[in-house]
């Protein structure tokens, strides 16, 4: 039986969107904005609503992501009505910065010649000054709109100011950052472009996840100032409530067995895209050979399975339901319907307990209606101790 | 009931121009609740404006508007937009407050009111239809700009049926009357079966007084809301289009049938539909499963209504693994028992397929409760079919469906003008009902779903009704509707053709007749999304014409 999984872009309603949005949105098309919000607090939903109104308009503009993947992700939620101009923002500051200077971007040599090299930003900042009296490569009718802003470093800001982009539209938050040292902070961002403190926004309300999972998002808050907690109401038990499950262990299913019950859960929804999270590259193998090798009855056949690795080229499609294996660190910005976290045990920054704390805060945080845990028998003290104990946060599939 | 229509009211037929002050993004939810409410109808989004005077009560302004209300409604956001929107409430009559300028109130029965010199505007029982909406003004163009914008920024609000126009000096023709209105004694109360107010006394404004008199208590009656009414009946109308069954059904509740009674309805779920939504709940004699679905359904309406943040599905659960505990029948309860764990693990890893989970949970309380957990919302409805589901079964999930999402969450493409009209007048309708109000609104007529165009059975179709079907199916591509027949001019049998490069060639003359498939026909119809708007509204046009012309032979 053939079945329609295409995942339909909608508007939100009106009711959808909260006062705090309603202001995000109505902030000036010129002029450097900077809104802060923790995950699920609707920021790129703004930022791209943001574009569309540009894409109306015919404005010239461009929505820069931190990512191929979330670009992808992006490309869906923007829906087809218009095109959506967006690219990753270190290509597209590379493509600017050889149309300006006619040369490559300064960057760092890496021992291994063939290795990637990044943006060697102090000599970014010595070599891209305009020169007096040429006209800027960029102007106030240009616009830029910033997804995942606090991911780019402050210089990255400092340049685009000189290069004379005066409009910026960032969304950010300072607790999904992804390497602290080379991101940049709420005040780098409002001192780049010079938005007085009391001019950035702030989104407070969980718009994206369900209060369950946004419940179990807070559990694993980082607490950072910078970003305010998003706000939500008591937890109570629900149809919804995260699950955890134990697998490949005497008296639980095994992973052949869990992996069928994923394509049962797909099949009963088939245009919702389940996002199976893994912490490394051999755990989402495992889980793409086993979905791959499955096989069981369905009403609508096996539906599409995807996976990314790192350095990949070919881009997912968002835009279809059925599942797609990432790993935990592409995860940031993308949002599935369903989330499965994979084999928690086997998370690695287990010295780290902040850092492994913010990784769950994300990856929790990426599920729109339901959210999964899996882990296998190896039990895990570090991983375990940071799990929330009330069964209406996290609901024990497992005893 | 006291809500009438206006057909049999005494008011005067002149157009009255009446503004309400507001600021652009109320107004956007208004248009999105197909309702001016008061603000608790906002469901938390209300930004402060003349409608929060006094709550429960609808600010029109006569001709000049208190400046204060101006300040007031772009007072709360930097963002917001001033905007007037004048109404024409010629065809409604009722109670109302009669606003003095220096704030005082007193009763008065609408439209054969009089304002006097100091009279700056009435005070009309919340909600009313947006169907009396004559206008939109803004102060400018920019204004008007970004009210447009951010319409287009949402899925439920469609502009296309109101006039906006920029009229600054509308904001100039301000008062200094006194805002918001002194309420002196005892605050207006919502329910308003009052004595008779003496309209044409001399004395406007009773320093005293201001307060109307003779409040009678409220009664609690168990009839639907008005956003979860429209929900129901716009499903209802959509669903239609799958069933014979669903057209009657709608028929009946938009009062719009020849038979006024229930007897058609087969399923005893359905069959309860008319009695609850008069406000009776199910009848005594109805059966388990009956009580249980309605029973969900009140449980589903008083979450809503008391705007718990529970998701719809949690509400439904709770009611039902309260009922386990409740039921001696063994039968029963072991099936409700497996329906509720089923239902508790639809986003789990657990349950199997759909098909399994229908094959498991049999019936028409199970499966449309197995839909409402399975499907987000109503749009995801009309797109889904099953073959085990019955027409019954699928117009009881459309129901469910409808009440989840009430009219405020469907989206523009399911608000067709007509339905939406019918839509606002019933909501505001069964809100007074509630409230018992003394109101009259302009009746507006029920539409009729595409299918009901389209009768199926032994009844043979009209020429006019044959050639709109053969449109639809061209138009929208539907070849396995259509099917040619070609035989000789004489009778004669036909000789076998030859096939040249892709045609069939008949010797002799031959004769070609399009012809429409029924059954096929009327399954495509019943399928979402529907034709499209222009083309549907064109077929409806031609068989209206048809249908006078036939008239008229007659």
């Amino acid at each position: 039986m053939s079945v329609d999984r295409t995942r339909r872009f909608t508007l939100p309603g009106i009711q959808d969107l909260n006062k705090d949005q309603d202001e995000a949105l109505a902030l000036p098309l010129e002029g450097q904005h900077l809104v802060i919000g923790g995950p699920g607090t609707g920021k790129s939903v703004v930022a791209l609503l943001r574009a569309r109104r540009l894409a109306i308009d015919q404005k010239k503009y461009r929505v820069l992501v931190y990512n191929h993947l979330l670009n992808g992700s992006n490309r869906h939620l923007f829906g087809s009505t218009h095109t959506l101009i967006s690219s990753t923002w270190e290509k597209w500051f590379r493509d600017m910065y050889k149309h300006i200077f006619k040369e490559a971007a300064p960057t760092i040599p890496q021992e291994n010649p063939s290795a990637f090299r990044p943006i060697d930003w102090k000599a970014v900042e010595q070599t891209s000054d305009i020169e007096e009296g040429t006209e800027s490569p960029l102007n106030s009718t240009h616009f830029v709109l910033i997804d995942e802003g606090q991911d780019m470093p402050p210089q990255f800001y400092d340049t685009l100011w000189q290069w004379g982009l005066r409009n910026f539209y960032v969304v950010a938050d300072q607790n999904q950052q992804i390497y602290p040292d080379k991101c940049s902070s709420r005040q780098d961002i409002e001192k780049a472009l010079g938005i007085w403190v009391t001019d950035t926004l702030e989104l407070k309300k969980n718009y994206r996840n369900t209060h369950p999972i946004a419940q179990l998002a807070q559990h694993f808050y980082p607490a950072d100032p910078a970003s305010p907690r998003p706000e939500l109401p008591d937890p109570k038990p629900a149809a919804t409530s995260p699950e955890l499950w134990k697998y490949g262990t005497t008296g639980q299913p095994t992973l052949n067995e869990i992996v069928d019950r994923i394509l049962h859960l797909s099949d009963r929804f088939p245009n919702k895209l389940i996002g199976i999270v893994a912490p490394d590259n051999s755990v989402r193998e495992k889980f793409y050979a086993a979905l791959g090798k499955a096989n069981p009855t369905l009403d609508n056949g096996k539906p599409p399975i995807q996976t990314f690795a790192s350095g990949q080229q070919v881009s997912l499609d968002f835009g279809q339901g059925g599942i797609m294996i990432i790993n935990a660190q592409s995860c940031k910005g993308l949002e599935f319907d369903i989330a499965i976290l994979a084999d928690i045990d086997q998370h690695k920054p287990k010295l780290d307990i902040h850092a492994l704390k913010s990784r769950f805060y994300v990856m929790v945080a990426r599920g729109r209606e339901q959210v999964i845990l899996l882990r296998t028998g190896e039990i895990c003290p570090v991983v375990e101790s940071l799990l929330p104990t009330e069964l209406a946060i996290l609901a024990r599939k497992d005893q | 009931m006291s809500t009438t229509n206006s057909k049999k009211s005494n008011a005067p037929r002149t157009p009255q121009q009446w503004y309400l002050v507001t600021n652009h993004l109320n107004l956007l939810y208004m248009l999105a609740a197909g309702l001016v409410m008061e603000p608790s109808g906002f469901r938390g989004k209300h930004y402060v404006d003349s409608l929060g005077a006094i709550p429960g009560w609808v600010p029109f302004f006569r001709d000049a508007v208190p400046a204060k209300t101006l300040d007031e409604a772009v007072s709360e956001r930097r963002h917001l937009r001033l905007c007037i929107v004048s109404f024409d409430l010629s065809e409604v009559s009722g109670y109302v407050q009669v606003l003095s300028r220096e704030g005082k109130i007193r009763d008065a029965k609408f439209p054969n009111i009089r304002l006097g010199k100091e009279g700056i505007g009435i005070l009309c029982r919340a909600p009313l239809p947006l169907t009396l909406v004559s206008r939109i003004c803004f102060q400018s163009d920019e204004d008007r700009q970004m009210f447009e914008t951010a319409a287009k920024d949402v899925s439920n609000v469609d502009l296309k049926p109101y006039r906006l126009e920029i009229e600054e000096s509308l904001f100039r023709n301000m008062t200094d009357s006194v805002w918001p209105p002194v309420q002196t004694g005892k605050p207006l109360r919502r329910s308003t079966r009052q004595k008779e107010p003496d309209s044409q006394s001399g004395d406007l404004f009773d320093e005293t007084e201001g307060m109307p008199q003779g409040l009678a208590p409220q009664v609690e009656q168990r009839l639907i809301s008005s956003q979860a009414l429209g929900g129901l009946l716009s499903m209802l109308y959509h669903c239609a289009n799958r069933s014979e069954l669903g057209v009657k059904v709608f028929q009946l509740i938009s009062g719009s049938a020849h038979n006024t009674t229930n007897a058609f309805i087969e399923d005893p779920i359905l069959a309860e539909l008319p009695n609850w939504l008069s406000g009776g709940g199910v009848s005594e004699h109805s059966s388990t499963p009956a009580k249980l679905f309605w029973g969900a359904i009140d449980a589903l309406v008083s979450a809503q209504e008391g705007n718990h943040s529970s998701q719809p599905v949690d509400a439904v659960l709770e009611y039902l693994d309260t009922q386990i505990t409740q039921l001696d029948d063994e039968k029963y309860k072991s099936r409700l028992q497996r329906l509720v764990s089923d239902m508790r693990g639809f986003l789990s890893l657990g349950g199997g397929t759909i098909t399994e989970l229908f094959e498991r949970n049999k019936g028409s309380l199970s499966r449309p409760l197995l839909l409402f957990c399975l499907r987000e919302h109503c749009k995801d409805l009309l797109e889904f079919s099953h073959p085990l589901l019955s027409d019954a079964e699928y117009l009881l999930a459309g129901i469910l469906f409808g009440v989840r999402d009430g009219w405020l969450r469907l989206p523009c493409g399911m608000r067709d003008q007509a339905l939406s009209a019918y839509v606002m007048y019933r909501m505001a309708g069964v809100a007074h009902q509630k409230q018992e109000n003394v109101i009259s609104l302009p009746e507006t007529p029920s539409p009729q779903p595409l299918r009901a165009l389209f009768p199926c059975g032994a009844e043979s179709w009209h020429k006019s009704q044959i050639n709109a079907a053969i449109e639809i199916a061209k138009d929208s591509k539907w070849s396995d509707c259509i099917e040619t027949v070609v035989a000789s001019t004489d009778s004669s049998p036909l000789e076998n053709p030859r096939h040249e490069n892709g045609k069939f060639v008949f010797p002799g003359e031959a004769s070609l007749t399009i012809k429409i498939r029924q059954d096929a026909f009327l399954k495509r119809l019943g399928q979402w999304p529907s034709i499209d708007g222009k083309l549907e509204s064109k077929i409806r046009n031609d068989l209206n014409s048809a249908r006078k012309d036939e008239i008229g032979q007659a």
